[in-house]
Parts: C-alpha cells; sequence; structure tokens
C-alpha cells in the first residue's frame, strides 16, 4: 500500500516565518511534549512575576504558578488565539486563578504582606542602598492598596512586561481602556506615595 | 474645549513606550514612576520548584497530549527519569529561563541518543523545522535533519552504542524520506532542477556514508540499515525519474553496493552478483553473520520488495534480474512502498539467528564520475 503523501510529509507547516515561540505553540497544540517544556521554560518567570506581586506570599505564588501551567497543559490543544498572544493567555489563567484566591475563605483569612520579595541572590546588589529599599518598600505597599485592576495593570505592564496589546488580552478589555486604566493606576500609586518621592 | 484626560493618557503611554517624550511635568514624573516599579526586586525562583514542577509537566504530557505521530519516536518513551536526571535537565532549562536558553540549544547540538540532552537537540530541530515553511525549504532542513542522524549513527558505533543504532537509522529513514517528498512536491510545482540536485547529492552522500557504517555495524542494527539503504536508493531512483536531465543523468544508487560490504556470508545463499569491481573487504565480524529480525516483530511492514523472500520470485517485480547483469534502475512506485515506518528500538542481545533470506541483486557501479556538488543550505 503507497503511504499517502500527507502521511509522508510530516507535520503540517505553519505560515510564513513564524517566531520560535509561534513556532512552540504550533508544535505544543499538535501534541508535542518537549515544545511545551520549552513555552514553560520561556514564560515561567514573567507569570511567577505577576503571580508573587498579586498575592504577596512566595508559596502561595508558587502554586499558582505551577497551578497554571498544568491548566495550560490541559486545555493547550484547544488554544485558539495566535501563537504570538500565548503569554497572554497564561497570564488570563494566572489572573483568574487570582481572582479565584482571593474569594477563597483561605486568603481572607491572611494578611496581605507588603514585604519585599526575597532577593534571588543575598547580598549586596544595586538595591542595597537604604534609600533604594526605602523606595521599593513604600512602591510596594502603595500598589498593594490600589485595586485589583488597577494592580492586575500595573504588575502586567512594568514588572511583567507585557505590552499595551498583550494586557488588554490578558484582562479581556481594549487597547483604549487599558492606556486609561494605566493613567489612572500610575496617578493613584503616585497619591499614595509619601510626598518626596512622587 | 477637548478633554484633558484623553491627551494624558496618551501622552503617558507615548512616553513609556518610547514614542516620544513627555509634554507635560506631571507625565514625565508618571513616567519616572513606571521605572520605579519595573526597577522592584525580582521575587526568587526556587531551582528546585522550577525543575520539579517542569519535570512534572513533561511527564503529565505524555498522558494530556495526544501524539499525533508517534512512529516518529525511534525512542522509547522512557517512564519517568531519576530524580537526579530531572534535576539535571532542569537545571539546563534553569539557565533557559535565566538567560535565554540558546546556551542550551547549543550545548545539546552535539548530543547524542541515549544521553541527556538529546531529546532538547530532537526539539530544537522541530522549531527548526517549523519556521521553515515550503516545500523546498523544509525539504532541506529534513535532509539535513537525516545527514545528522547518521553523523550520530557513526558516533553510536564508534562508542560501542550498539543497541541506539537501529533506532537512529529509522530515524534517518524517515527525515531521509520526509525530506525528499518535500522536495519532490517542490519540483513538481517550481520544475526548478535545484531540488532534484539536492536531493541527489544527499542520496549520493548518504550513500557513502552507509557504505562506510556496513562493516562496523552492529548485528541488530541490520535491518534498519537495510530499510536505510533502501530508502535512499529509492529516493535516488525517484530523483532520477522525475528529472533525468539533472546532475547529468548519473545512474541510480542501487543495493548493490551496500550489500557487497556485508560480505557473501550474510546474503544468505550467496546470490552475490558478478561485479566488474575488485572485491570489497569483508565484515570484520566474520562467521555465522546473520542480521537478525527483532524477536518480536512488532513492524511486520519490514521492507521486502528488494528483499524478497526464499522461495524464488520469477515475476521480477522486484526489478532484479536474477544475475544482475540487465536490471537497470529499480522498479518504480512499488519501492516506494518498502520505505518503512521508523522500527521500535531492537531487544538488546542475544537475539536469535535467522538466514537472510536471497537477495537477487541488480548491480550497477556508482558512476566513477564526479557528484555533482550541490550546496545543502
Amino acid at each position: 500500500m503507497r503511504p499517502s503523501r500527507e502521511a509522508l510529509r510530516g507535520p503540517a507547516l505553519p505560515d510564513p516565518s513564524p517566531t520560535r515561540v509561534e513556532a512552540l505553540v504550533d508544535l505544543a497544540r499538535s501534541g508535542d511534549g518537549e515544545a511545551f517544556g520549552a513555552l514553560y521554560d520561556h514564560y515561567v518567570a514573567a507569570i511567577h512575576r505577576y503571580l508573587y506581586y498579586r498575592v504577596s506570599d512566595q508559596v502561595v505564588a508558587e502554586d499558582l504558578t505551577s497551578e497554571t501551567f498544568f491548566r495550560a497543559l490541559r486545555s493547550i490543544e484547544s488554544f485558539q488565539w495566535q501563537g504570538k498572544d500565548f503569554g497572554a493567555w497564561l497570564t488570563t489563567i494566572a489572573r483568574n486563578l487570582v481572582t479565584d484566591h482571593f474569594k477563597s475563605s483561605r486568603s481572607r483569612r491572611e494578611v496581605v504582606s507588603d514585604a519585599l520579595p526575597e532577593r534571588a541572590h543575598p547580598g549586596p546588589g544595586p538595591e542595597a542602598g537604604a534609600l533604594a529599599a526605602l523606595t521599593s518598600q513604600r512602591l510596594v505597599t502603595a500598589l498593594r492598596q490600589l485595586g485589583p485592576e488597577q494592580q492586575d495593570c500595573l504588575v502586567m505592564r512594568f514588572l511583567q512586561g507585557l505590552s499595551i496589546a498583550e494586557t488588554a488580552r490578558a484582562m479581556g478589555r481594549t487597547e483604549g481602556a487599558v492606556k486609561q486604566l494605566q493613567l489612572r493606576a500610575i496617578r493613584g500609586l503616585a497619591k499614595r506615595l509619601p510626598e518626596d518621592l512622587r | 474645549m477637548r478633554p484633558l484626560m484623553p491627551t494624558r493618557r496618551d501622552e503617558l503611554a507615548d512616553a513609556i513606550d518610547g514614542r516620544g517624550l513627555a509634554r507635560h511635568a506631571d507625565v514625565r514624573a508618571w513616567v519616572e514612576l513606571t521605572e520605579a516599579v519595573r526597577a522592584l526586586p525580582e521575587p526568587a525562583l526556587r531551582a528546585s520548584f522550577l525543575s520539579e514542577l517542569r519535570s512534572d509537566l513533561v511527564v503529565a504530557s505524555r498522558s494530556e497530549l495526544s501524539e499525533r505521530e508517534p512512529e516518529h519516536r525511534a525512542h522509547p518513551v522512557a517512564a519517568p527519569a531519576p530524580r537526579w536526571r530531572r534535576l539535571a535537565v532542569a537545571a539546563a532549562s534553569a539557565l533557559v529561563v535565566a538567560g535565554g536558553g540558546v546556551g542550551v540549544v547549543a550545548t545539546s547540538a552535539a548530543a547524542l541518543p541515549g544521553e541527556l540532552l538529546y531529546p532538547v537537540k530532537r526539539a530544537a530541530e522541530r522549531v527548526d523545522l517549523a519556521m521553515h515553511s515550503g516545500d523546498s525549504a523544509a525539504g532541506h532542513i529534513l535532509l539535513e535533519h537525516a545527514e545528522t542522524r547518521l553523523a550520530e549513527a557513526q558516533e553510536l558505533v564508534a562508542a560501542n552504542s550498539d543497541s541506539l543504532v537501529a533506532g537512529t537509522l529509522a530515524d534517518f529513514s524517515a527525515d531521509a524520506t520526509h525530506g525528499a517528498d518535500s522536495l519532490f512536491t517542490a519540483f513538481a510545482d517550481s520544475g526548478q532542477p535545484a531540488d532534484i540536485e539536492t536531493l541527489r547529492a544527499f542520496a549520493a552522500s548518504a550513500a557513502a556514508s552507509l557504505d562506510s557504517l556496513a562493516p562496523v555495524l552492529p548485528a541488530s542494527s541490520y535491518e534498519a540499515y537495510w530499510a536505510a539503504a533502501a530508502a535512499v536508493g529509492a529516493l535516488d531512483s525517484a530523483a532520477v525519474r522525475a528529472c533525468p536531465s539533472c546532475a547529468g543523468g548519473t545512474p541510480a544508487i542501487t543495493l548493490g553496493t551496500f550489500a557487497e560490504d556485508l560480505g557473501p556470508e550474510v546474503i544468505g545463499s550467496g546470490r552475490v552478483p558478478d561485479t566488474s569491481r575488485p572485491g570489497r573487504r569483508t565484515p570484520s565480524t566474520p562467521g555465522a553473520i546473520a542480521p537478525a529480525p527483532p524477536a518480536e516483530a512488532s513492524e511486520p511492514e519490514v521492507p521486502s520488495a528488494p528483499l524478497p523472500s526464499t522461495s524464488p520470485d520469477p515475476s521480477g517485480d522486484n526489478g532484479g534480474g536474477d544475475d544482475g547483469g540487465g536490471a537497470t534502475a529499480p522498479p518504480d512506485d512499488e519501492q516506494r512502498t518498502i520505505v518503512p515506518e521508523p522500527s521500535s528500538p531492537m531487544p538488546s542481545d542475544p537475539l536469535p539467528s535467522v538466514p537472510l533470506p536471497s537477495v537477487p541483486l541488480p548491480y550497477l557501479p556508482l558512476s566513477e564520475g564526479p557528484v555533482p556538488e550541490v550546496a545543502v543550505p
């Protein structure tokens, strides 16, 4: 029996000049576990950073990071967005987990911490100066006082590094709405900082 | 009057994204604030957390994801690796998280089957392939992969990693066949000889590599070797048929070249064709050399067209004359059917000894002329 041309061709090839991430997403979508592993490598730090700054707890951040990627794995074969929006999709999953976390009884009993994250490499570094540390501490405190959507916007834009378009995707809003939210959030942050730091 | 807020909204957004400086002082202050937020410390990412999560995800992916083409996995899907091994691979992955991953991929480029980073190497090849669209480009990439498989097979033989050779040769057959198919499609669409010339150059080079491998192959890989040789012969004949005027019309490679290397003992009933060339070297392992098919024949479609059963086959639809004299190019489409799926890994030694069916071999000497140099990008 002559093998069909399709059978011999191998995996379907995507559109012209996809980026590496888009290529990985296509591979993962069609069942390639190694490709999913490579996507994990690419996105895990940013997702963890978003989660940490939203829930302020290392243990919870790790739990939610893990849950984010397992959920992504389970639903990747039905991922319909373009490959380039994969990061925004992961963030959507993470964001929903944050919402659920704050709704749960567990989080209501927790005191939301204003503590800065533990440094990955303890010891003197660029932020070691006392003034810088103080600024960071106050910044985090002020951030915590903002509403969830404003926190989301600032953390996604400036700690996770998402673009306006990606943030809009992740939050289910228009780009104009995200720009407006960004403005309000920064103004809100400034208002909550001591006079000398604004 | 235009409302003030939208203007500041866009002024802020533009300044943050580097599309111009902020005109207003308050906007400039806000931009500085965003910089301060960006500079907040990175949360610590525990290496053990990262590595364990990664390995848990990879294990879960085996049941969660439905692999569409399992026949490409010539190396078996292993049970979850021991903890130290998972941590080692994940530590490599942590480098990806920290520094961009180029180093890990580069380090994996020399990995051999059985080594820790080999899956990374193959994954990088798949990404490479997915980034090249179009039949011609894909075909070139797949032939490059096939050549890499041959180089791996040579290194495995040199390192006495016998059990891994068969799977690697099977992967070679798959990549070579897929690459050839893409190039045939490209040629059918474009009519440009370059793709066929690339294919023929690949075939000649692969034939030479297989040629040099034959005397030193472990017995467990003979069957995969035959399949690889058959695949190369088939794609070369198809190339000649597709474009007889390409590449100077060199006669097609046939199996005769390879069979000689394995020696008459291997060929069983000794139907070795007449040759006008001096005898080749005998295999290094004399005696009852019998390429043994796997004890459990999990792949029933062993290449059979050029290797007919011992019962005399007068129909000659394998294209070979009994004496190897009158045969020209091997038969057409039937031969393509013999391109096998990559077989599952061979069982380890000892293998039962089964006499190889007799092989009437059509023989044509390889042209002594120079093979056209075609650069494979």
